[in-house]
């Protein structure tokens, strides 16, 4: 698998960490991942290393609009009817805003056989003192756990439609831990952005392939 | 004969939204995407002057309370 973490700016440095748990799980089951990290995320880099390599599983983070996934910088890595059709095989999950609602559909017209992201915004919640400390933000965690889980579930070998809703049941537990009577005031105005998330993650293309 | 107009402007809307952020929690930051991270008063600004954050935000807090009266989640 090839996985791209550009870490420029908060959000995009948040990514990058909590990818790592992505990475550490395709390890633990033998997958070879190839990491590009920081400004190595450019376009010259990522589209000769899917060249090359052909990846069947591709996971990009980063900045996104609907016609354009970004590395360092928001570089344009893939763009809709630019050279989204190197993508022609694999499978993609894009944490990237906005990508699924037209260069994923362009991306599955071109070849990619599914391709999982947001047809929105992705947003989060963070604490405020934790950008440096990102991995024990624990309401950081309740949004990237979820969405790390459409990538983990390809990995333990499920189809893209059950990534998907993997992940979504995933965001549905969250919510309904947040409704109940225990939950401070505070945490439940989580809600409104968690289901956001969950409703703007889609599955286009082949919902049986595997990785 | 009841003349007062009755209908939702965008305007009452925003003050529904930022009535709702005052309970948004201090010490906590949204990220939206390349837009940036915004703290609770910064999100209420945003709303208020109407810009694609604060309409975004807006977009979010309606979807929720669509949720609510839809009860999604009391079914299960």
């Amino acid at each position: 698998m090839l996985i791209t973490r550009p870490n420029h700016d908060v959000t995009t440095t948040y990514l990058f960490h909590w990818s790592k748990d992505i990475i550490d799980t395709a390890i633990h089951h033998k997958l070879s991942v190839i990491d590009v990290t920081g400004k190595r995320v450019s376009k010259k880099e990522v589209n000769s290393i899917i060249k090359k390599m052909k990846p069947s599983f591709v996971c990009f983070n980063g900045h996104g609009n609907e016609r354009i996934i970004g590395g360092y910088d928001n570089e344009p890595l893939i763009q809709k009817d630019v050279n989204e059709s190197i993508l022609s095989g694999a499978v993609v999950f894009a944490r990237a805003c906005r990508s699924a609602k037209e260069l994923g559909p362009s991306c599955v017209t071109k070849g990619t056989t599914a391709y999982i992201g947001y047809t929105d915004d992705f947003v989060f919640l963070t604490e405020e003192g934790k950008e440096t400390r990102s991995l024990t933000d624990g309401v950081v965690k309740i949004f990237l756990e979820p969405s790390n889980y459409v990538a983990i579930s390809f990995i333990k070998g499920h189809s893209a439609g059950q990534a998907n809703q993997r992940s979504k049941n995933y965001f549905k537990n969250n919510i309904k831990k947040l409704m109940t009577s225990d939950t401070s005031k505070e945490d439940r105005e989580l809600i409104p952005y968690l289901l956001w998330d969950m409703d703007h993650q889609v599955c286009i293309g082949d919902d049986k392939v595997v990785v | 004969m009841n003349t007062q107009d009755s209908r939702v402007t965008d305007e009452d809307v925003r003050k529904l939204v930022v009535a709702r952020l005052h309970s948004f929690p201090a010490g906590r930051k949204i990220s939206i995407g390349a837009d940036g991270e915004f703290t609770k008063d910064e999100l209420i600004e945003r709303v208020e002057k109407d810009d694609r954050v604060g309409k975004k935000i807006v977009e979010i807090q309606l979807s929720y309370l669509q949720s609510l009266k839809e009860q999604r989640f009391m079914e299960e």
